[in-house]
């Protein structure tokens, strides 16, 4: 229910959004719907409340309520609303139904960022205590990792140990550190998920590469940046700049995880290390011959799906068709691609959410994108796109498997100089 | 009622600027879309007038009459800036007022019936307030008002019983704050479109630094923020 009290509270929150070019956002819609068919939801499904500008317009009538002048003395003229109990569960289902991909602002005349928009509608959620739960509670998780890391640190390094067994089968090489962690003055930290899948394989890139590395303590994902917490954003980021920092690092690798890319090299401001992508550190390797891969030892027609947030929105878009083109002659583009490309739908925790017919059902421009191109395998360089892309592979029976990058240079890889 | 109307177009636009000037910048380093383009300045200027985006098959009438408005609006611009006083530049193409021959009247008017009529279709029938009906007939009224003084003038057999020298006579008062409504003008059978088309423009001017047309300025500051 939302009283006085906490609509006073949503508006603090709602009036802690409104950075410069937030206001340009809200200012500047037409709504002339030219962004409808850039969404991948209402490409799939076409319903009202999936295009950008209606979802943009949920949060708009709110602003024009209570911070535009015309707003508060003609409200019909815009439609501006009340925040009640019914808009609330509106900025929900468009906030929680967005992936926050912008591919919507390719399209937008007025370059209008949807997600930007939809972070004020997280914002207000949390602030009504109807975010998803279970976002809040991983961010929360992370957070709280970053607080107190020697109640983690033995069991994390453990846990490492543990997998530097599959690293040596991959690089079947000798040193004293396979997976090293703490090593101060290292040029490269690198910043895994949690998972064997995003360690195992790059530590073998890495140590094949020569390279002075260093593994994280934490994890990449910013489930801060999910949920639309600003605060936990920031603060999950801090842990892995902080121990960068006291590492003396050169360069911030962020493993496949769009999100997290984007968020510690756009968001979270200035810092005094380089942030790359994995996939432009591999391609760097390649190029300068630190690595070589054994090309077509994958068989099978090969396409690639840029993420989002890397792309797009991160800026990685040439090198990972670098790297595919070293380990294969079999490579086909999807239609369209690079920054044009389709989103795959489980971006911004959607994969982490119970929408598994939401996500099947506005998966279909994704699935019906691969299928066009005839190939067997989808590479991509992101952990939610692939959850959702292998979800889509299996609901859809396409048959299609889904394939990290680093995973396929990996197993590619020539060992011995 | 037309210096308060200039006044507060003048003023709600300086404030609307000034408050979005005293907001926070965001922390983040950029908020742009990639790749990055080597022409910033290139990109948003394409983006914001030939809308690149928009060149799909589907939204091509769209995208011509989007063009066909936004051309019609700079020549009656023009237009009307050439009924204040002759301006060489604009006449380097010896034309009779206004250029175009009265064509950007009526492409204005097709213009803003497409936009009109497109709105009466699901969804973008869903998408839209009343605002933006009301803005489009107060446009087209408008219009059809400043077209015909222009087609009269222009076309009519019998000539039109306003002379250009009568609107320069009326403009340059208002210009010099001492503002006189010439005899030709307060004695014609017609003023009663002229005082029409100002009303209605006036209304225009007090209404858009409230209203989504503002778009026409923040376009260049939301686009800047992609491609920066």
């Amino acid at each position: 229910m939302v009283d006085k009290e906490k609509k006073k509270k949503l508006l603090d929150l709602f009036r802690s959004k409104l950075d410069k070019p937030m206001q340009y956002y809200l200012e500047t819609c037409s709504r002339c719907g030219l962004c409808k068919d850039a969404c991948f939801a209402y490409a799939s499904i076409p319903k009202l409340e999936y295009i950008p500008s209606w979802r943009a317009e949920v949060v708009r009538r709110i602003y024009k309520r209570y911070f535009k002048w015309s707003g508060k003395l003609f409200p019909y003229w815009g439609e501006a609303t009340e925040i009640d109990d019914e808009v609330m569960k509106q900025l929900y289902e468009a906030a929680y139904t967005c992936t926050g991909c912008r591919r919507c602002m390719m399209y937008c005349p007025f370059g209008i960022d949807t997600q930007a928009i939809q972070s004020i509608a997280k914002l207000l959620l949390i602030g009504n205590q109807s975010e998803p739960e279970v976002l809040s509670m991983l961010a929360d998780a992370s957070v709280e990792k970053g607080k107190s890391l020697d109640l983690f640190k033995e069991s994390f390094i453990q846990g490492i140990r543990n997998l530097e067994k599959d690293v040596i089968a991959k690089w079947k090489g000798e040193s004293n550190q396979i997976i090293p962690l703490d090593v101060e003055g290292a040029n490269i930290i690198y910043v895994a998920l949690a998972g064997a899948h995003s360690i195992v394989p790059t530590a073998s890139i890495f140590n094949v590469a020569k390279e002075n590395w260093t593994l994280s303590f934490f994890e990449a994902v910013n489930f801060g940046a999910f949920v639309g917490d600003p605060t936990k954003t920031q603060l999950i980021a801090k842990r892995i700049i902080d121990e960068a920092i006291r590492l003396k690092v050169k360069e911030v690798v962020i493993c496949e995880c769009g999100t997290a890319f984007r968020v510690m090299k756009n968001l979270v401001g200035k810092q005094p290390f380089k942030v790359s992508h994995i996939a432009e550190v591999v391609a760097r390797y390649l190029r300068e011959g630190r690595i070589r891969v054994e090309k077509d030892r994958i068989k099978g027609l090969i396409t690639y799906h840029d993420p989002c947030q890397s792309a797009r929105n991160g800026g990685v878009i040439e090198e990972p068709r670098y790297v595919i083109s070293q380990l294969t002659s079999h490579f086909v583009e999807m239609t369209p691609n690079r920054e044009y490309n389709w989103c795959c739908g489980g971006g911004a925790g959607l994969v982490a959410l119970e929408n598994e017919d939401f996500r099947e059902k506005t998966g279909k421009i994704k699935v019906e994108q691969i299928k066009t191109t005839g190939a067997s395998i989808v590479s991509t360089g992101c952990e939610n796109c692939h959850t959702q892309l292998g979800f889509l592979s299996e609901r859809y029976h396409s048959g299609v498997k889904v394939e990290f990058l680093t995973n396929m240079v990996a197993n590619s890889l020539i060992l011995g100089s | 009622m037309l210096y308060t109307a200039i006044l507060i177009f003048i003023i709600g636009i300086i404030l609307l600027l000034i408050r979005i000037g005293l907001a926070p910048t965001p922390k983040a380093i950029t908020l742009r879309v990639y790749p990055e383009k080597r022409y910033k300045l290139l990109a948003m200027l394409s983006d914001i007038f030939l809308l690149p985006g928009v060149t799909r098959k589907k939204y091509l009438s769209y995208w011509v009459f989007f063009g066909l408005f936004h051309i019609a609006i700079f020549f009656l611009f023009l237009g009307h800036i050439e009924l204040i006083a002759d301006i060489k530049v604009i006449q380097l193409v010896k034309h009779k007022i206004f250029l175009g021959k009265g064509l950007m009247g009526l492409l204005l008017i097709v213009s803003l019936f497409f936009f009109l009529f497109r709105r009466f279709r699901s969804p973008y029938r869903e998408l839209s307030v009343p605002e933006d009906f009301i803005l489009i007939l107060g446009l087209l009224v408008t219009a059809f008002f400043g077209s015909h003084l222009n087609l009269a003038t222009l076309y009519s057999s019998h000539g039109f019983d306003i002379p250009l020298e009568a609107y320069r006579t009326y403009l340059g008062s208002i210009i010099r704050f001492r503002p006189t409504i010439p005899d030709e003008i307060s004695g014609s059978p017609h003023q009663v479109i002229l005082v029409m088309h100002i009303l209605l423009a006036n209304i225009f001017f007090i209404y858009f630094p409230f209203s989504k047309v503002t778009h026409s300025i923040l376009t260049f500051f939301s686009n800047a923020v992609k491609r920066r």
